[in-house]
């Protein structure tokens, strides 16, 4: 065979090669099996996340170990009775609920340390499902409300807490009819929609005019962004051919080259627009804002610095990602154990310290650390002077299925349904391109939510014993 | 390596020995074992023969006499096979593949389109100059306000 023939056959492998990756992520219609196994995997996120809101409202959970422990039973539980072939699915992100000027990764692992919930406070109510990799990710800010007595709530939440939740839901409302903007074919009426392209610089100037409005700012690691199978931006992972935007980066090891931008922003391509049969995720938080200059961002108004967000003084990491790009030998009889566990029971997503079975697996885990197999997801608090910032965060995952009735359609796997909280902020939005993209009937496009269904919450150690307690 | 004929050479006699107690002579043992410590009575299917059942022989004849006791199907005494509908027992609740259809339906199927009246009434922003309002007051408080309006 001669030399030319060789470079022929590799590059036909090559393109073989690369054409069945894009199929893995290509999603053909709505009921393509890719797609089937992202709505079953929006289904129970969205299921999950309604029954743990209907419980903090109704006051029947307000330990936040117990809110994640139930979020993540029941999430192993729902994805354990379908597709029995699969043996990749589960947790795509471990419950956290993060609580005020928390903003990520507050999972706690002890019941007697946890923060008990209480009136008025913000809670941010984060989890993920995958189904073979294929992930739904979501996120529900809601507004913790006394119930007794019932009539106190004759007035919905104002100030501040109105704020950041209006401009956050409202952001994500904007970008997902943006989106779907996206589906518009040729001899449907776009009209305004269709002048310009969608992007993700477009993407960043609505979402930056929606805070404007508000007077409130973008917190770094809010992102609108494609997402893939195994890949939903993982710290761990170097994607390539990211499209969307990212308001700077979180980690600390992003964050180290360049404080205010990150490297996640020059990862990602902002000049490409979505396309049909892509899944993509808006992840975006805000929070209020003390209105000094040095609290923001030297080259972006509308977000703050870096320097605001710092790691929590007393919590610790609970929550783990596998860097599979390392290897090696470990010395400490608890790291190996909980590395083969890890191996062979986890997956590229993170996953929670409690997951975790292996006999002394925090010892093991910090000796994984220290080596940087594992990476932490630190607990991150916004921080400012005067006073402390109160921060929102609205998390939705959208998928752009091709339809051959309406040329595409927008199926919303989560956060679609839930009703935000009762607030009222004073200011309102006045830009008439972001007032037509939240008015869907003008914008024309066809939004299909992916809704709840009923789970049966489990009673928790502390219920039995009191149940047992009243009995005797 | 030894010869063929070497004395330490394990003889074939005694390999066959070995191999021969495989399948049938097995399965017999077993289940006369099973039976010395049960009953004592030897198990054994309809037909007189020396042949014992397999577990696995067992297990399908326990399904299938299931199925047909589900399904009204009698074996008569000249050995036709008939369909009783009336002997047929009532299925409790619905079956495994219905069931697994059916909790298939609920995870995947996608919702109907909402309306784009609907969505905009889900969406339920008010932007009149007051300032902006989202969601509504809780199921309880409405719950409440009407009580007390009825009064």
């Amino acid at each position: 065979m001669s030399d030319t023939q060789e470079i022929m056959l590799v590059d036909a492998e090559q393109q073989q090669a690369g054409e069945s990756q894009d199929l893995k992520n290509y999603v053909a219609s709505v009921d393509a099996p890719i797609a089937l196994k992202y709505i079953a995997a929006g289904r129970i996120a969205q299921s999950v996340v309604s029954v743990l809101v209907r419980e903090i409202s109704e006051q029947r959970l307000s330990n936040v170990f117990d809110i994640c422990a139930v979020g993540n039973y029941l999430v192993e539980e729902e994805c354990g009775k379908i597709f029995k072939n699969v043996e990749e699915k589960g947790v795509a992100n471990p419950t956290c609920v993060d609580v005020n000027n928390c903003i990520w990764g507050y999972s706690p692992v002890e019941r007697e340390n946890a923060y008990v919930l209480t009136n008025g406070d913000i809670a941010k109510i984060s989890l993920g499902v995958h189904i073979d990799g294929y992930s739904s990710l979501v996120t529900h800010t809601l507004v913790v409300l006394p119930t007794v007595p019932v009539l106190e709530q004759t007035a919905p939440t104002t100030g501040v807490v109105a704020d950041v939740v209006c401009a956050t839901h409202l952001a994500t409302e904007a970008v997902v009819t943006l989106l779907g903007t996206t589906l518009q074919h040729a001899g449907t009426p776009s009209g305004f929609f269709g002048a310009r392209k969608v992007n993700g610089l477009r993407i960043k100037e609505v979402v930056e005019n929606v805070a404007k409005a508000f007077k409130v700012k973008i917190l770094p690691g809010s992102q609108v962004r494609r997402i893939k199978r195994f890949l939903v931006g993982q710290d761990t992972v170097h994607e390539v051919d990211v499209k969307g935007y990212a308001w700077g980066a979180l980690s600390i090891e992003e964050a180290t080259d360049d404080p205010e931008e990150g490297d996640l922003k020059k990862l990602i391509d902002s000049e490409a627009a979505p396309e049909l049969g892509e899944a993509w995720v808006v992840d975006l938080a805000m929070c209020s804002f003390s209105g000094l200059q040095a609290d923001l961002n030297p080259r972006n108004e509308f977000q703050v610095s870096r320097r605001t967000i710092k790691p929590h003084r007393a919590l610790k990491p609970t929550i783990f990602t596998r860097d599979y790009s390392k290897s090696l030998s470990m010395k400490l009889k608890s790291a190996r154990g909980v590395l083969t566990e890890i191996d062979n029971r986890k997956s590229v997503f993170p996953f929670h310290l409690s997951a975790l079975e292996t006999e002394g697996a925090p010892l093991g885990v910090a000796a994984l650390v220290k080596m940087g197999i594992l990476s932490p997801a630190t607990v991150f608090t916004v921080q400012g002077a005067p006073g402390t910032p109160v921060s929102s965060r609205t998390r939705t995952t959208v998928l752009l299925a091709p339809s051959v009735k309406y040329g595409g359609e927008l199926v919303r796997l989560s956060g679609g349904e839930i009703a935000p909280s009762w607030v009222h902020s004073e200011y309102e939005i006045t830009d008439a391109e972001i007032l037509e993209l939240l008015d869907e009937k003008r914008a024309g496009v066809r939004v299909r939510n992916i809704g709840a269904v009923e789970l049966e919450v489990p009673a928790l150690e502390g219920e039995e014993e009191d149940a047992a307690m009243e009995i005797e | 390596m030894p010869s063929k004929n070497s004395i330490n050479k394990p003889k074939l006699a005694v390999k066959q020995s070995r191999k021969s107690m495989t399948g049938q002579k097995r399965a017999t043992k077993r289940i006369a074992a099973d039976n010395f410590k049960s009953r004592g009575i030897i198990k054994a299917d309809s037909v007189m023969h020396s042949r014992a059942l397999s577990r696995k022989q067992e297990r399908k004849n326990k399904r299938n006499s299931r199925y047909m006791a589900q399904h009204g199907i009698v074996v008569e005494e000249n050995g036709d096979v008939v369909m009783k509908i009336d002997e047929a027992k009532d299925i409790v609740g619905i079956s495994r593949t219905q069931l697994k259809k059916e909790e298939r339906q609920r995870l995947f199927s996608v919702d109907k389109v909402a309306g784009i009246e609907d969505v905009l009434i889900e969406m339920d922003i008010a932007s009149s100059g007051a300032g902006t309002t989202l969601g509504g007051p809780p199921a309880a408080v409405v719950a409440a306000q009407a009580a007390a309006a009825a009064q």
